[in-house]
């Protein structure tokens, strides 16, 4: 069969416009919320959190992180919560350059705890949200640092 | 080799997921020691856990996580030979996966 030039152009082009659909789609599901993670003032990034829900101070969720940290790189939190049906739950160290330090999204699937490491850049109050259909319940502790955090 | 480490444990008829990631996680503000310059940002941006095809998991963060993080979730219930997979994308682009089976 001959394949003639305009012929092959145009399933090239049909096949790599394909391709790159499919990149879109993938990435799409991925897709970080770069806003969210702007260096910024810690206000600016809680009024993006909260997305206009009112935030309540409660004892429901259990913020487990050492008081002192001796090494700011490397602080462990665990976040524990007996509230239901939470949507997410995102950790704000409120003297980082950027505060927002993760959102994570659970499913139902997931009981509503969440252990990871911090780097935390200087003594800070460290807030755990946990974010439901209509409110945040928020939960605050204080952390010292006593050597700079900013080391990978 | 994978940069993914996945343990599951049965706790109390629920299932422990841990998991242990080698990666830089560098902020764009440190400084090389040798060459005095500025180490470029380095981060993973988004990881995903999906139990069964299903994610359960989406999470979002900036270079606030430490080197090589960590990460612990409790998925409900959870049986023997249930899929485990762990995604992540960073700010380069650079992506991994890794499948565990719980046990």
């Amino acid at each position: 069969m001959k394949v003639n030039r305009r012929k092959f152009l145009k399933t090239t082009i049909a096949f790599s416009a394909a391709g790159i659909a499919l990149l879109e789609s993938t990435l799409a599901k991925a897709e970080w919320l770069a806003a969210y993670f702007a260096p910024g003032p810690f206000d600016a990034t809680m009024k993006q959190l909260l997305k206009g829900k009112p935030i309540v101070e409660t004892d429901k969720i259990d913020l487990n992180i050492p008081e002192i940290a001796e090494n700011g790189a490397l602080v462990p939190v665990t976040v524990t919560s007996s509230i239901k049906d939470i949507q997410s739950i995102a950790i704000v160290v409120e003297q980082n350059p950027v505060p927002l330090v993760i959102q994570a999204q659970l499913m139902p699937e997931l009981e509503p705890f969440m252990s990871a490491r911090l780097k935390i850049a200087n003594t800070s109050f460290v807030f755990a949200l946990v974010e439901t259909e209509k409110v945040c319940y928020s939960v605050k502790k204080k952390v010292k640092v006593t050597i700079g955090g900013c080391g990978g | 080799m994978s940069s993914i480490k996945i343990r599951t444990k049965r706790l109390d008829g629920n299932t422990q997921i841990r998991t242990l990631i080698s990666h830089p996680m560098e902020h764009g503000r440190n400084k090389d020691k040798v060459t005095n310059k500025l180490i470029p940002a380095h981060y993973i941006q988004v990881l995903t856990v999906t139990h069964n095809g299903k994610t359960i998991a989406t999470c979002n963060m900036g270079a606030g996580i430490s080197k090589d993080p960590y990460f612990a979730f409790l998925l409900k219930g959870g049986n023997p030979g249930d899929a485990i997979v762990i995604n992540w994308v960073d700010n380069l682009g650079n992506k991994d996966s890794e499948k565990h089976t719980i046990t």
